[in-house]
């Protein structure tokens, strides 16, 4: 008895000792997430295949060849062939790059223009708040989908229509959300600080504002890149998005969905798979981020 | 009023008073209606002078402080009297405003609660690296060097290490510490204090309060905000008692605490019996941390 009494005295006092040791500098604060770990190799591995898909297939995606249409899966052509003979694996690998590319440029933009337009908005006072937020409640009337086909109309088709489509629409969201923080922190003593110190409104805005409310922003860009992947397929599918001699995830589901009926799925099926794991992944991340962010408050 | 008239004996700068608060009037938004909260204060601290200004909460204590920085909170509006500092007038009829030029290099406050008072996202170090930059318009390298100084001249110990901790990694006194140091970095001529020993424990409150004490020491003048008369005692050496947003009681520190004018100073003081016992036992004008 006596002994086990000692062992957690002893422990303590070890662990005093560490605390003293490491107690003058600075802690280091754990970055390692799991959701992001696995989130991050997925999109990772896609990415890589489809940035260097010259190197995984040999196959051109838009080689049509009749005599090879509809073959199945094959040493020489891994996921089979279209309906004009062409090779599926190739077809994937090249379509996602526009694809992936469009999609988070039209995450990028909107997150950085809304992000800042929702701290202008929220840190002043005054006609240009008013502006900005009038706006936003216009664009965010119209239904999402119905605005960005209409904008892809009136620019015609392909992936920079469909890029500034989507980019004029979907800031909303980001305006919101950091005008929402902005109000917020504004009233925080440390912006006070800023102020007090004699630094502009311009310097507070994107040296201490923006920094603090970004996260929100970036969590729910990881969302956003998924359904700007769901939009593009979406537009693809319709005809409206990219135009098709480039190969495209939703373009290819379009081709496959006659063969549906005559038990055919692969052609279809497969475009939907990848789209499916790569939102995954993102889920993944933006999980995880929300997790690691929310730390700091 | 009186003050303007008299002639001007100094000859080294062209300001008698580094802060001269003079008949400011303050209202506030009340339920819809503009009450005023301050009403007619004046106050003058001399370089190198420490002031305090005591009163309880709500008394206008902080509005006061804050009208000086220009930092009004939402429903408080300026109303008449003028603020000047070093001379210049930065709130009054010329500047009803408020002019920000003398933000920084004249006039800086630390404020009550460091850990909302730093930016939590940013090191530490940058928070005072960007205040030198800002205003002095230093390289990187030499902004960091004078900032790391600082840090040590506040008594942060392992400045260079500490330089690149955030905010929550450091303690409360650490933390006012930084603070302080971001303050006073452009070697401010006036510095408000907002309370800035309240939230820490009273050993560390007495560290602050030598730092302070060494701030007022090379010249600059203090404005010492508080409802802790112990800490007044401490640090001031006249000091001003407010109460419903009017001075009723102003003096040297000596003068006050002996003897009072005015029934809520009286109040007051006799609210913390043992200071009054202990500065006539003592006979000084500074009371010795109690044993």
């Amino acid at each position: 008895m006596p002994e086990t009494k000692k062992i957690p005295v002893a422990q303590a006092s070890k662990d005093y000792a560490k605390i003293k040791l490491t107690g003058s500098k600075p802690r280091k604060r754990k970055h390692a997430n799991a959701e992001i770990v696995i989130g991050c190799v997925m999109l990772g591995i896609i990415a890589l295949m489809i940035i260097f898909a010259p190197l995984l297939t040999s196959y051109d995606p838009t080689h049509q060849s009749l005599r090879e249409a509809m073959l199945g899966s094959s040493p020489a052509h891994l996921l089979g062939t279209d309906q004009y003979g062409r090779d599926i694996w190739a077809r994937l690998l090249y379509g996602g790059r526009i694809d992936l590319f469009v999609a988070i440029m039209a995450v990028f933009t909107p997150l950085v223009i809304g992000t800042i337009l929702g701290a202008v908005a929220g840190y002043f006072d005054g006609v240009v708040p008013t502006i900005i937020m009038r706006f936003a409640d216009l664009v965010s009337s119209f239904p999402f989908y119905v605005l960005v086909i209409v904008l892809v109309f009136v620019l015609g088709n392909g992936g920079t229509s469909i890029f500034i489509a989507i980019s004029a629409v979907s800031w909303v969201p980001y305006t919101r959300i950091s005008r929402g923080e902005t109000l917020i922190l504004r009233d925080r003593e440390f912006i006070a600080s800023c102020k007090a110190s004699g630094f502009s409104d311009g310097w507070v805005l994107f040296r201490h504002v923006i920094p603090n409310i970004a996260s929100q922003g970036i969590v729910y860009a990881m969302s956003d890149i998924v359904v700007n992947l769901g939009i593009i397929v979406t537009l693809s599918y319709f005809g409206l998005g990219i135009v098709p001699p480039t190969p495209d995830w939703g373009q290819m589901m379009n081709d496959g969905q006659q063969f549906l009926a005559a038990g055919v799925y692969s052609l279809t099926v497969i475009p939907t798979i990848v789209i499916i794991l790569i939102s995954l992944a993102l889920s993944f991340i933006g999980d995880g981020l929300a997790n690691v962010l929310k730390v700091r408050r | 009023m009186t003050a303007a008239t008299t002639a001007k004996t100094t000859t080294e700068p062209d300001y008698e008073y580094a802060l001269e608060i003079v008949d400011l009037c303050i209202d506030v938004d009340k339920h819809g209606e503009r009450v005023p909260a301050v009403k007619n204060l004046t106050i003058r601290v001399r370089p190198g002078e420490s002031h305090g200004l005591v009163g309880e909460s709500g008394s206008g204590k902080s509005l006061t402080l804050r009208a000086v920085m220009g930092l009004f909170s939402k429903g408080a509006y300026y109303r008449s009297g003028y603020i000047k500092i070093c001379g210049k007038e930065v709130l009054g009829p010329n500047a009803p405003d408020y002019d920000p030029s003398m933000r920084g290099k004249g006039v800086a406050m630390a404020f009550q609660e460091p850990a909302v008072a730093l930016n939590p996202i940013m090191k530490v170090g940058w928070q005072i690296v960007d205040a030198l930059r800002e205003q002095e318009h230093l390289s990187r390298a030499e902004a960091r060097k004078r900032a790391i100084e600082l840090m040590d001249s506040v008594g942060i110990t392992n400045p260079e290490d500490r330089f690149d901790a955030y905010p929550f990694e450091l303690s409360g006194g650490m933390r006012q510490r930084v603070m302080i140091a971001a303050s006073i970095a452009c070697k401010p001529k006036v510095l408000l204090c907002d309370e800035p020993t309240t939230a820490l424990d009273v050993t560390i409150q007495e560290q602050i309060l030598k730092i302070f004490r060494s701030i007022a020491d090379s010249g600059t003048a203090l404005l010492y905000v508080t409802h802790d008369l112990a800490v007044v005692s401490q640090l001031c050496e006249t000091l001003s008692v407010i109460y419903h947003g009017e001075i009723v009681e102003e003096g040297t520190l000596r003068k006050v605490f002996d003897t009072p004018e005015d029934d809520y100073t009286r109040q007051l003081l006799s609210s913390t019996p043992y200071l009054k016992g202990r500065m006539r036992a003592a006979g000084s004008d500074t009371v010795r941390k109690g044993e």
